[in-house]
């Protein structure tokens, strides 16, 4: 059951990085533990899954502070690269990397994509399980 | 409460009052000193309003301000009578203008008329309390020993009076010699330093007995709120541990109003939360327990105050980690520990568990249930006594 | 030193005249207040402890995954956004911004505050 759904979650990843811009990408779990990645052996899949947890869960208390709404989105901005974390479902954070001069439409739509695709299979998992 | 102590008088700092015994013993004579003018000035108008808060007459001699600009700028530090605070007005006659207050100085170019009227005023209106603003417009003025002849006399009325007297100065001309003849003069040293550090300028205070057994204090960081006054103020105290040791709880039960920054049952970021306590203004920080978040630490660490560091007492296990992030802190920084959960079966006693992680001796460990705001508080405030140095 | 905040101060004016800026403020790296603009109802020190979170962070997963320097973290929600930067070793900038926000302009009118905080702190650390 579980390797049916890491197998899925990963197949999602792989349709994302196939767009042009994307360079990598990874899923953490909102607690900061890994869950699949597709990322280059230079970069350390385990910390960036905590970095991401702990920049998505200060940025979704700036926003609740803020009174700006729901926090949707953050992108660090880089030199090379831009790594955006996005919440994927209730447990789950995409991480995506891409090219500074990126097409950010086409890019933007296919994280939307991912993220609906990757709640909607823990969603199931979850179900199945009964938690 | 019972009488009021009339044999004391308090500085309105709790945490110092208390080691104080009540407060400065009357009569005292209290140098403070600093580099620069502004820091001391703001203890010793506290230190005025405090008394006239609690209805004690308070002498405040001025060489600088006018006595309505001084009266308004005392109303920050709280509501006071008028009728407590009495003023000796200096500057008038460097103005060349005429005075309203009862007592004045008439001819700034004599020394011993600058201390014929202070000491008239001290005989007349019997304060508890006597502020000097300050001692170096005399010693800008006048030849030293003749500064420090009627700096002599004006003790000795003060003495008469059993008031504590605050003696401002700030050395720019004086020789070692001479302070060490002023510093012999006093009972206690009251030193003053402010240093900015990345944009954030910081206060402190430092308190010293001149008797040989006398209490000593460490630099003391303090604040100025509005309407309330000196506040002694620490702004960062840091609760860290091992994973579920309990220190988002710790926070919570210290900080009526908190933030967590939590994820399925863990700190992903940290907690955060401000705290009063005896007078004592904290902001309080929680680090995540999990090693995969141990950046957070490089991030927030830099200018801690002191750290509350919890275990969990019924996870020796984890002992190590705790002693490791002990580590990562560093040396120098106070600290106290907290056994949590100590109401669990299983949790070990305080005094095993210091043996367990080899804690130094002195080192404070109580047993708390921070679920139930057990030994939280206490934990802190000998967190705070460690801090200031009156521990 | 109260030169200092005078200057910080006028540097934050600047940037609050900055239409798409709701609020600002300059903080110390480690979660600290130097000064802000942010209105009655927001703790700045919670903003603060946030920022230095949200970029301490940013900047070591950029080093992490080596791909040059940071420049910005940019927090995107329903109807605003939160951008923060770095403003030379000591501080950081944030800054709300409204949801249709000209980000460019923006940008660049924090990128030139974030510089004169820098000169405004090194000064005052050298004097």
């Amino acid at each position: 059951m579980v390797d049916s759904l890491q197998a899925r979650l990963i197949g999602v990843l792989q349709e994302l990085r196939r767009i042009p811009d994307v360079v990598a990408v990874a899923l953490a779990r909102r607690d900061g533990l890994l869950i699949a990645h597709l990322l280059p052996k230079s970069m350390d899949p385990k910390r960036i899954a905590a970095m991401a947890a702990a920049i998505v869960g200060t940025s979704e208390m700036a926003a609740g502070e803020m009174g700006f709404g729901p926090f949707f989105q953050s992108i660090v901005d880089s030199e090379k690269v831009k790594m955006l974390a996005t919440g994927a479902g209730e447990e789950g954070i995409l991480i995506t990397m891409v090219r500074t001069d990126a097409n950010m439409g086409l890019v933007l739509l296919s994280v939307g994509k991912a993220v609906q695709s990757i709640a909607d299979l823990m969603e199931t998992a979850a179900q199945e399980v009964g938690t | 409460m019972g009488e009021p102590d009339t044999t004391r008088v308090k500085t309105g700092i709790q945490i110092l009052d208390e080691r104080l015994r009540g407060g400065f013993p009357r009569p005292s004579t209290l140098l403070l000193f600093s580099d620069k003018p502004t820091e001391k000035r703001l203890f010793a108008e506290n230190f005025a309003v405090e008394g006239a808060k609690t209805g004690e007459t308070t002498l405040y001699v001025d060489f600088y301000r006018a006595p309505s600009l001084a009266r308004a700028e005392l109303a920050r530090f709280g509501k006071f009578s008028l009728d407590h605070l009495v003023i000796v007005d200096a500057i008038s006659s460097q103005l060349l203008v005429p005075s309203m207050e009862k007592y004045s100085v008439k001819d700034i170019g004599s020394l011993t008329g600058i201390t014929d009227v202070i000491v008239d005023a001290i005989e007349a209106e019997r304060p508890a309390r006597i502020v000097i603003d300050s001692m170096e417009f005399l010693s800008d003025r006048f030849p030293k020993e003749a500064v420090l002849s009627e700096w002599q006399r004006i003790i000795e009325a003060a003495e008469a009076t059993q008031s504590v007297t605050c003696f401002l100065f700030i050395n720019w001309t004086y020789h070692e010699r001479d302070l060490g003849t002023i510093r012999a003069m006093s009972d206690f040293i009251i030193e003053f330093q402010s240093s900015m550090r990345g944009g954030i300028l910081r206060n402190s205070m430092r308190i010293s007995q001149m008797q040989e057994d006398g209490i000593r204090t460490n630099w003391i960081p303090y604040t100025f709120k509005d309407l309330v006054g000196v506040t002694v103020y620490f702004p960062r105290i840091l609760v860290t541990g091992p994973f579920n040791a309990g220190k988002s709880t710790v926070v919570k039960a210290l900080c009526e109003k908190s933030i967590s920054i939590d994820r399925m049952g863990t700190t992903v970021a940290f907690d955060y939360g401000s705290v009063n306590i005896t007078g004592i203004e904290a902001e309080v920080f929680g680090t995540p327990g999990q090693e995969r978040f141990e950046f957070i630490f490089r991030i927030f660490a830099r200018e801690v105050s002191g750290v509350l560091l919890v275990v969990d007492a019924t996870r020796p296990e984890d002992f190590e980690r705790a002693k490791y992030m002990l580590e990562l802190i560093g040396p120098r920084i106070p600290y106290v520990v907290l056994a949590n959960k100590s109401d669990l079966p299983g949790a070990l006693k305080p005094d095993v568990i210091a043996r367990k992680m080899e804690l130094p001796d002195e080192t404070p460990i109580l047993a708390t249930v921070a679920t139930a705001n057990s030994g939280v508080r206490d934990a802190l405030l000998i967190l705070a006594e460690m801090i200031i140095g009156v521990r | 030193m109260t030169d200092v905040w005078q200057r910080l101060e006028a540097a934050m004016d600047d940037l609050a005249h900055v239409t798409d800026i709701k609020a600002a403020a300059v903080v110390r790296r480690d979660g600290l207040v130097i000064t802000h603009t942010l209105p009655d109802g927001v703790d700045p020190r919670i903003v603060a402890a946030m920022t230095a979170a949200i970029v301490g962070t940013s900047e070591m997963a950029t080093i992490q995954l080596s791909q040059g320097r940071f420049e910005r973290a940019i927090i995107e929600s329903d109807e605003g956004k939160l951008l923060s930067l770095g403003a030379g070793e000591e501080a950081l900038l944030v800054a709300l911004v409204y949801k249709d926000a000209n980000l460019g302009l923006v940008l660049m009118a924090m990128e030139k505050t974030a510089r004169l905080v820098d000169v405004i702190l090194h000064q005052e650390a050298s004097a």
